[in-house]
């Protein structure tokens, strides 16, 4: 696309930039001011420096919460992504009455708001009136997901895996589709294997969605709040607070605005490095690809 | 305009005056000489307003890796930062 | 045998995919007494009592208006925001883009 240079451009960008300006900016700027803070109430600041931060940095809770937000995030990504790719593998191909039922009901789950995802898995795993519950407590398998930690984790991973699964199918088999015919004929000819084929014709030309897919699954689950927090509220104990819930957990649960803003702004700083990657990897591949 | 409600205080007032100084300077630099995308040791390109933010973004991590590590004065931190922010701007 | 393999894979897909919508369907068509009693896969007695008090009660119609409000504001603004800014950002090229 030829782009005209012409200053005048920028009248146009002027809204979003007073409107991001107004509302993130602004506030970033009260958190900074925060972090550096300390209360008695009413109010009144004093300077303390850099001791929230240091504070955050060396606490076991906050070591504690990250640690499970790494374990939870790679196991999501490793059930999500390879399940993902295999389902679209398998999706109807043709065009026709059976895809179109197969898409629209894939990505059923996708459009239920999060916290009814989250009520509708606590009561699908209580034992006395959930499916799932009922079933396994018959299958004599002892499952509490309020009791038991890695009953809860189990849950919160199938609800994860359930809701967001559909997003890298419907983003595979987009990407599949766009595979022309002439690669799949060659390989027919060459009378490759069907695992050659995935190798060599499938994943190569999947590599922008992956990515795109898996940097989205990423942050995603990175960021992960109401779903744990509608189903077990923390875990039997802490046993499955994330990081954001910690973060409410300090800010409003305990008001400690200080330590609260260090740690948002920790999390805010690690974000970003990710969406910057992302956003990187995403402009440039879209240069590579020829657009 | 009573700006007392987010709580400032004067070091975060001069380290956001100063990134916005820093923004302004760039402008102005890329008003003055032509500037052209240029591919660097990551393989990608980059604008120099890309490189002042990949330098301000390693920068506040260095800044949270000193304090971390070492514990409060963090002016050596701001030390490398400098460094780490010239050579970005060298080779990246 | 006929059994595709993909169809069968799919089809186990989408039935994990439907089992806790369905189990939301037969609650909804159950009474409350019913569902934090009984365990069953249907409704022992069909009640569509839910559907009247969530589009008759204020207290939840209510929901609905302030989403919809919501909503159309939010679009309303974001495009009316984002779209000149879109269109500049890819027809022109300026200083800072």
């Amino acid at each position: 696309m030829n782009k005209t240079h012409n200053q005048k451009a920028w009248f146009m960008v002027l809204p979003v930039v007073l409107l991001v300006a107004f509302s993130a900016v602004i506030p970033l700027m009260t958190v900074v001011n925060y972090s550096v803070q300390d209360t008695f109430g009413n109010n009144e600041f004093f300077w303390v420096g850099l001791e929230w931060f240091e504070e955050i940095l060396a606490s076991n809770r906050m070591h504690d919460a990250l640690g499970r937000q790494v374990i939870f995030t790679t196991t999501i990504l490793l059930i999500e992504i390879p399940l993902g790719i295999f389902v679209a593998l398998h999706m109807p191909k043709k065009s026709g009455f059976w895809s179109s039922i197969c898409l629209v009901l894939v990505a059923l789950p996708l459009l239920i708001p999060w916290n009814v995802v989250g009520t509708i898995w606590q009561i699908f795993g209580r034992i006395d009136i959930g499916l799932l519950g009922y079933t396994l407590d018959q299958m004599g398998i002892d499952y509490n997901y309020t009791q038991d930690s890695f009953a809860a984790w189990v849950t919160i991973i199938i609800m994860d895996v359930w809701h967001w699964t559909s997003l890298v199918v419907l983003l595979s088999y987009a990407g599949l589709k766009s595979i022309p015919d002439a690669y799949y004929q060659a390989a027919k000819i060459d009378q490759a294997s069907r695992l050659s084929v995935f190798r060599y014709i499938e994943l190569p030309k999947m590599k922008g969605v992956l990515l795109i897919a898996i940097l989205l699954r990423f942050m995603d689950s990175f960021m992960i709040y109401t779903e744990p927090f509608v189903v077990t509220g923390g875990g039997p104990g802490s046993a499955t607070t994330f990081l954001s819930i910690d973060l409410v957990k300090m800010a409003i649960g305990q008001f400690d605005l200080g330590p609260a803003a260090a740690f948002s702004l920790i999390y805010f700083l690690v974000i970003l490095l990710i969406s910057w990657v992302f956003y990187t990897v995403m402009v440039h591949s879209d240069k590579e690809a020829g657009l | 305009m009573d700006l007392s409600w987010m709580g400032w205080t004067v070091p975060t007032a001069i380290f956001f005056i100063s990134i916005a100084t820093a923004l302004v300077i760039m402008i102005i630099w890329s008003i003055k000489t032509p500037q052209a995308p240029r591919v660097g040791i990551l393989r990608f390109e980059t604008t120099p307003g890309d490189r002042l933010f990949i330098s301000l973004l390693g920068s506040a991590f260095i800044c949270l890796g000193w304090l971390a590590l070492f514990g409060a004065p963090l002016w050596w931190a701001l030390l490398v930062c400098f460094l780490y922010a010239l050579s970005v701007f060298r080779w990246v | 045998m006929k059994i595709n393999k993909s169809a069968f894979i799919m089809t186990l897909y989408i039935i994990f995919l439907m089992l806790p919508i369905y189990w939301l369907i037969n609650m909804s068509l159950k009474t409350n007494q019913e569902i934090l009693t009984t365990f069953s896969l249907w409704p022992n007695d069909l009640t569509f009592d839910n559907y009247m008090v969530i589009f008759t009660d204020p207290s939840w119609y209510n929901g609905y208006l302030n989403s919809i409000t919501y909503v159309v504001m939010n679009m309303v603004i974001s495009l009316s925001v984002a779209l000149p800014a879109a269109y500049a950002f890819s027809r022109y090229t300026f200083m800072g883009d």
